[in-house]
């Protein structure tokens, strides 16, 4: 189900265009904002999925304030808080997958997506629903962008899952056997990881319980390099490019406007180049 | 014009009679005359035939994907067939002239050969004659099927069989087909072998999926009797429809159970075997998919998953699970797309769009 409106620049001639559109999905309904841009599309479609505050507005924002050098669709959703209590992690009672599934099928029925993998990008909280989606579908995603996620769930079967994906008690279904079945796949493309080099608080939304301090550190900066590291040892255990990267963007902590404007966020996820060469 | 050629001018006839389901691909224009002669009727011929007695089928599958309720004296176009369905007749494709036996409310006409004590006696429908074309020849279903394949196809394919009627195929045919379509593939429902029905047609259809097809579309009114080759061109053309068709996927369901006779020659088919990538098993027991595991351990083949009936159960699905060390997915789980992609990945499909993106 989708419906839309429209909303378009205004005072410029060569507009782009945001829809607003309304899906459901098996678990809510659920929006979600799309920037079409004025220009020619050369880079594939990216969502981008905001944190807890669940301030979609200012991911509009963000990729608006470049608009004349956007080139790519850019998907915005809005996991509402009646609707979607906990968005971050999947689970059996909680699954945000199917309401990404529900926005990219509706697009896909708008005619505004092809049959195209999209780039995922998710700040904070919405970057602990950007790496686990692409766990569980991972071939429906081409890059991978995560920013400053608050914990990770580690391609590691020792640790219980959400934590990793061992066999966890706490969950009815095997979401560790789901994800460990496309891990191959997971891993095969490229991961960044942006942090902000002054996120080392441990303020009060990010977990702080010793598995999670032993296992990937005391903070989000901490965590980011640990995550990489394991990421990239993982890739190259199993003969696969080693894409995991990390990105520390200078004089940031974890406000998302910071990170954008500071350390320039949005345009490294839109850069177009050599990432290995280039960062 | 002389009263024979008006006795054999069917034309307005057919244009009143009640077409069944299985021929909804007959162009109804290339049909000019009819023959009354039965003797020679082939599985698949089209019989125009009026309604003498009503029996088991109270109703006929339309061509339009209706049922209507059938009356005396009704006219109705049914091709001659053969079937097996243990839960009502196994018939033969031989047409009585002095009356012949309704098979299936898809349609399927012939002479009953066993009934299950719990259903009545046939439908009884007079055979007024067999429809020809301009040159004279019996219009078939088979000569409205989809083309045959110019290649072999490579799209990957889910094999869907049971323990017999009613274990849960379809059911899970088309929950694995809905669970995989969310996750955004083209996927293709299809029915390898049966009886012509609308019945698990619409249910396929109703998911959603981008592609829908039964055997009547390759040609076939039923697969019961028909040779193993036929039936894997069958396979085959419906394949190569759905590559066509862009499809990424396939989920197959074969009829029946294991040891019915197409089914069981399927299986034991080793170029069958190699075309298909995974198989789920729909059951309604603890004890059947023992059986039916064992079974197919025996002819090479190691299901992925196991459903149907016995998935309904925790309890039944536990002993299910010890006893084949096979997992056990409900309906739900098979509509997951979590779930769905995951079995499909597992399966190794090696030609699909996401494996090529991989």
């Amino acid at each position: 189900m989708i419906n839309r409106q429209t909303t378009t620049a205004e005072n410029d001639a060569a507009a782009f265009r945001v829809l607003q559109i309304n899906c459901v999905s098996h678990q809510a309904p659920i929006s979600a904002r799309v920037i079409m841009p004025a220009g020619p599309v050369t880079q594939p479609p990216i969502v981008a999925i905001h944190g807890i505050s669940r301030d979609c507005d200012a991911v509009v924002d963000a990729f608006l304030e470049d608009h004349m050098d956007l080139h790519r669709i850019v998907i915005v959703p809005h996991f509402d808080k009646k609707h979607w209590p906990v968005f971050q992690r999947i689970t059996g009672k909680h699954r945000p997958d199917l309401g990404l599934l529900a926005i990219l099928a509706a697009l896909h029925q708008d005619g505004i997506l092809g049959n195209e993998t999209v780039d995922l990008f998710g700040y904070s909280g919405g970057a602990q629903l950007a790496h686990r989606f692409s766990m569980l579908f991972p071939e429906k995603v081409n890059e991978l962008h995560l920013g400053a996620a608050g914990w990770y769930t580690l391609p590691d079967s020792n640790l219980p899952y959400p934590l990793g994906l061992g066999n966890s008690d706490s969950t009815r279904k095997s979401w560790h056997q789901l994800m460990a079945n496309g891990l191959h796949q997971y891993l095969d493309r490229p991961i960044t990881v942006y942090i902000g080099d002054q996120d080392v608080k441990q303020d009060r939304s990010l977990r702080n319980d010793t598995l999670v301090n032993q296992t990937q550190g005391r903070n989000r900066l901490e965590r980011a390099k640990r995550y990489i590291d394991l990421v990239a040892q993982h890739q190259a255990g199993i003969n696969l490019p080693v894409t995991a990267r990390l990105e520390v963007l200078a004089n940031c902590g974890h406000d998302f406007l910071d990170c954008c404007k500071k350390g320039g966020l949005i345009r490294r996820i839109n850069w177009t180049g050599d990432r290995a060469a280039n960062h | 014009m002389s009263i024979t050629t008006i006795v054999n001018d069917p034309v307005t006839l057919i244009s009143r009679a009640k077409w069944a389901f299985s021929t909804r691909r007959v162009q109804k224009e290339s049909i000019v005359a009819m023959t009354d002669d039965f003797k020679n009727t082939q599985h698949g011929d089209l019989i125009l035939g009026r309604v003498m007695e009503i029996g088991q089928h109270k109703g006929i599958q339309l061509a339009s994907g209706r049922r209507s309720e059938l009356f005396q004296g009704d006219l109705v176009v049914l091709p001659c067939a053969a079937r097996y369905a243990p839960d009502q007749f196994e018939g033969v494709a031989e047409i009585d002239p002095a009356g012949a036996d309704m098979l299936a409310g898809g349609g399927c006409l012939g002479k009953v050969r066993a009934r299950n004590e719990r259903v009545k006696a046939p439908t009884r429908v007079l055979p007024l004659g067999r429809l020809t074309n301009q040159s004279g020849k019996a219009v078939n279903v088979a000569d409205f099927a989809l083309p045959a394949a110019t290649r072999p196809s490579n799209i990957p394919v889910i094999a869907v069989f049971g323990t017999a009627m009613n274990s849960g195929k379809t059911l899970a045919t088309a929950r694995l087909g809905y669970g995989l379509r969310q996750t955004g593939l083209r996927v293709a429902t299809i029915k390898a072998t049966g009886t012509g029905s609308f019945g698990d047609f619409n249910e396929y259809e109703d998911t959603g999926v981008s592609y829908i097809a039964d055997f009547t579309d390759a040609g076939m009114a039923t697969t019961y009797m028909l040779p193993l080759p036929r039936i894997k061109d069958g396979i085959e053309r419906l394949l190569a429809d759905a590559e066509a068709h862009h499809c990424d996927v396939v989920v197959m369901e074969v009829a029946d159970g294991l040891f019915q006779r197409e089914t069981a020659a399927l299986l034991a088919d080793a170029e069958f075997r190699d075309r298909v990538q995974g198989i789920v098993f729909a059951c309604g027991d603890a004890v059947a998919a023992a059986g039916g595991v064992a079974e197919l351990n025996r002819l090479g083949w190691e299901p992925q998953a196991l459903t149907g009936m016995v998935s309904c159960s925790p309890m039944a699905s536990s002993e299910a699970q010890a006893v084949t060390g096979v997992r056990v997915m409900t309906k739900t789980e098979l509509s997951d797309p979590a779930e769905a992609v995951a079995l499909m990945r597992a399966m190794k499909a090696p030609s699909t769009r996401w494996e090529k993106v991989a």
